[in-house]
């Protein structure tokens, strides 16, 4: 393909991207809505990334389920001659507990084509309060995959099988100050797969351990109050004094920067053993 | 690179395993829970095939019916007195009927069954209805729509103050009551309830009214549930409890048996809303503690007037310990039987009782204060609060015992595992065991409440993910603190 014509793909991609729209990869189960974002990343690949949650699965006496999560990202590399879409997300049922169904693809991580059979996970909120702001919450879960993955883009073998994963989790939100807010997570994984490996003849195993991260600064920027004042009326004094309560609809956001990454200090199956990507871009989610 | 793959073959294994091995245990001990086939030490699990009652065999009096429809009609008259007074006035009421699809909306039409009720905490038949109503109603320059309650008292007044526009009506504004969004009507959150209150109430009396009209033989609705409650085998959710358990507290042995202990006394029942099925059945053999109940009522209606009487610390729980005779095992277990579990004794018991010639006028005056209680507790809770150390909590503590404190509005959660935690003790569980049994059982309670939450804050517009699990947690907590002060009063 010329490259003029990668050029071409590469805007009506990324104009997709905007309407459809989209996400990169599910790495804030937490947080609900839309999301666009562009940087670049270690390994040389410039992406525009985005993702939406919506209502799709239909309830029997009416009305539709959320959760239903799409994330796409598109990369190329600094001579704009390698377009392509590096990582895509598309599942069914993404609730922070609950997966469902999913179809994957991570260059990243050496796999043109995965699909998740589902995951469960068990949440834990460590640190927080209903009406605030901060807090930390940890899960701890497994998930079921088919997996492929191939040498060209970047795995250490050919290889197809089945994934089980165990996962631990941990996500943290503070506010800085009012309407600055510092997000963070932290995910190590541990996975066997079972398949068929490179030349190698029968079904063998594989294990990988990955560690993954993410750190990013909010900055609100809808022009609704971040929060209401309560009235409440002392029974005995009569005294009327007023409680905070967080307005809590999908809010714009600028995501200042936001650096996420991971490294795979065990591993058989993808040959980039680092990474680190910066991003910065725009949300409306919950 | 042999042991990588003993390792990972292990774990497949573990995986594959562990359903199995659940699903081989579990339908045994399923069996050995059922009180009927193989009775363990204690014996709450199971149907239950005895209930003695005090006034066994005895036809009330027609008189005392009588006096309760009068004291009920009575009530009536006052809460409908209240509503109008609240109303939409003429005009905006009929510019408000012609905005809204009411028939596409189901807001009038009865619900035949308890497993409708049920149906009607999903997502897809009540937020649409939130929704329609909400989004038509006026915002005003404080992001408020303080006419939504003027326009649901409309509504349900248009419905001939139907049972189900009664149900929808007040479960609408629980649920902005669950999502921390009812100070959105413009009240503050305790005189929002009240409205909420009554419109339950006015179902409450609807129902009361029609059980005294089946049980002295004159023309009533056919009745919303199955009437076998004493009767029915377990639920098979408890299959899935007792699995969870046997996962997460399956060692030391102890902390099981605890756990296993506490399914028998929660005892689910196929097609049923009630829990707790043998404790009701022993209770209503004691006249004394339905007695209770009634007097409590009476006496939290009187807070409600005398807000000199809110402000006493913890002085709900001081007068139901007074009231209880110092007993405070009775005190949480009269309020767990009664009045945690809203209006399904109100239904679910009288239909069962009915259906075996038992219901007296005592017991129905004792279900219909219990099902009241468990709303008018909110507002009080509410009104009687104390402002949290921070800028946004309220700290609970009416309803408490001296030295406990909840940023959680939960009380009914914590009497009920209060009587756990009780039982458990009864039972001859250790402390830790009893208390870790509650906690799991929470737990699992939560994680499968998630499923609804999720989607029923996102439809309302609120936050739908990290709000859930945390509030969940805070709900953990509260059990479990119920669970060890319940033992600690057995013991």
């Amino acid at each position: 393909m010329s490259p003029k014509t990668n050029h071409f793909l590469a805007l009506l991609s990324a104009l997709l991207c905007f309407a459809l729209p989209t996400m990169a990869m599910a790495d804030e189960p937490l947080h609900e809505g839309f999301m666009v974002r562009a940087g670049s990343g270690t390994q040389g690949r410039h992406r525009l990334e985005s993702s939406v949650d919506i209502n799709l699965l239909p309830l029997p006496g009416g009305g539709r389920l959320n959760g239903t999560h799409i994330a796409l990202s598109l990369g190329t590399d600094d001579a704009f001659d390698s377009v392509g879409l590096d990582r895509a997300y598309i599942a069914l049922l993404r609730w922070p507990h609950m997966r469902l169904l999913g179809v994957k693809r991570n260059l990243d991580e050496g796999m043109p084509l995965g699909v998740e059979l589902g995951g469960l996970s068990m949440p834990l909120a460590l640190v927080g309060k209903k009406e605030s702001r901060n807090w930390i919450i940890a899960h701890v879960g497994f998930d079921g995959n088919f997996n492929w993955y191939r040498e060209q883009f970047t795995a250490v073998e050919d290889a197809m099988g089945l994934g089980l994963s165990l996962h631990a989790r941990l996500d943290q939100q503070v506010d800085i100050f009012e309407r600055l807010s510092l997000r963070a997570w932290q995910k190590a994984c541990y996975s066997a797969i079972f398949g068929l490996f490179g030349d190698t003849p029968g079904i063998g195993v594989r294990q990988q351990v990955m560690l993954h991260g993410a750190l990013g600064l909010y900055l609100d920027i809808t022009r609704e109050p971040l929060y209401r004042l309560i009235p409440r009326t002392d029974p005995v004094t009569g005294e009327v004094t007023y409680r905070k309560s967080v307005n809590q609809g999908p809010r714009w956001r600028w995501m200042i920067v936001n650096a996420s990454g991971h490294w795979q200090p065990l591993g058989y199956v993808t040959g980039r053993d680092k990474l680190l990507f910066l991003t910065t871009g725009i949300e409306r989610r919950f | 690179m042999s042991t990588c793959k003993l390792i990972a073959f292990t774990l497949l294994l573990a995986l594959i395993a562990a359903p199995s091995i659940a699903s081989a245990q579990a339908p045994s001990r399923a069996g050995n829970l059922t009180a009927s086939t193989q009775p363990l030490p204690h014996t709450d699990g199971g149907p239950i095939t005895k209930i003695e009652t005090p006034t066994a065999g005895e036809q009330p009096g027609e008189d005392r019916w009588s006096a309760l429809v009068e004291e009920f009609n009575a009530r009536e008259k006052t809460i409908l007195d209240t509503l109008s007074d609240a109303r939409l006035p003429t005009s905006e009421r009929v510019a408000l009927l012609e905005r809204l699809d009411l028939e596409r909306l189901d807001f009038c039409q009865d619900f035949e069954t308890m497993d409708s009720l049920g149906t009607t905490l999903f997502i897809s038949t009540a937020v649409p209805t939130w929704k329609a109503i909400w989004y038509s109603s006026k915002e005003n320059e404080q992001g408020n729509r303080p006419l939504f309650i003027p326009e649901l008292i409309t509504l349900v007044e248009h419905c001939n103050y139907s049972r189900g526009s009664l149900y929808r009506a007040a479960f609408l504004l629980e649920y902005m009551y669950w999502n921390r969004m009812i100070d959105r009507t413009g009240m503050e959150v305790a005189d929002a309830l009240k409205y909420r209150d009554h419109f339950y109430e006015l179902e409450f009396l609807e129902i009361a009214r029609d059980k005294i009209a089946w049980a002295r033989g004159l023309d009533h609705r056919p009745p919303r549930t199955s009437g076998n409650f004493f009767e029915a085998p377990e639920m098979s959710l408890a299959f899935f409890l007792k699995l969870f358990g046997n996962v997460t507290t399956s060692f030391p042995p102890r902390r099981r048996r605890a756990y296993m202990a506490m399914i028998e006394t929660i005892n689910l029942r196929k097609g049923s809303q009630l829990m707790f099925g043998h404790d009701i059945a022993t209770m209503l053999e004691r006249p004394e503690d339905l007695e209770l109940m009634s007097r409590y009522y009476a006496y939290l209606l009187k807070v409600e007037q005398q807000r000199k009487l809110q402000g006493v610390e913890h002085g709900g729980w001081h007068t139901l310990v007074k009231m209880a005779g110092g007993d405070r095992a009775r005190a949480v277990r009269v309020i767990t039987l009664l009045a945690s579990l809203r209006g399904w004794v109100l239904e679910e018991l009288s239909d069962a009782l009915i259906a075996k010639n038992k219901l007296t006028p005592e017991m129905l005056r004792a279900f219909y204060s219990g099902a009241n209680t468990y709303f008018i507790m909110h507002r009080i809770n509410e009104r009687s609060a104390k402002n949290g150390d921070d800028p946004y909590t309220l700290r609970y503590h009416f309803f408490h015992p001296p030295n406990f404190e909840s940023t959680d509005w939960k009380a009914y959660h914590w009497y009920a595992n209060a009587h756990l935690g009780c039982r458990l003790s009864q039972k001859g569980m250790d402390r830790r065991s009893a208390t870790l049994a509650t906690r799991r059982l929470a737990q699992a309670y939560e994680a499968l409440t998630l499923n609804l939450a999720i989607p029923t804050k996102r439809a309302m517009g609120e936050e739908p993910r990290a709000r859930a699990i945390i509030e969940g947690w805070e709900d953990v907590d509260m059990n479990a603190a119920g669970g060890n002060y319940g033992w600690k009063i057995c013991n």
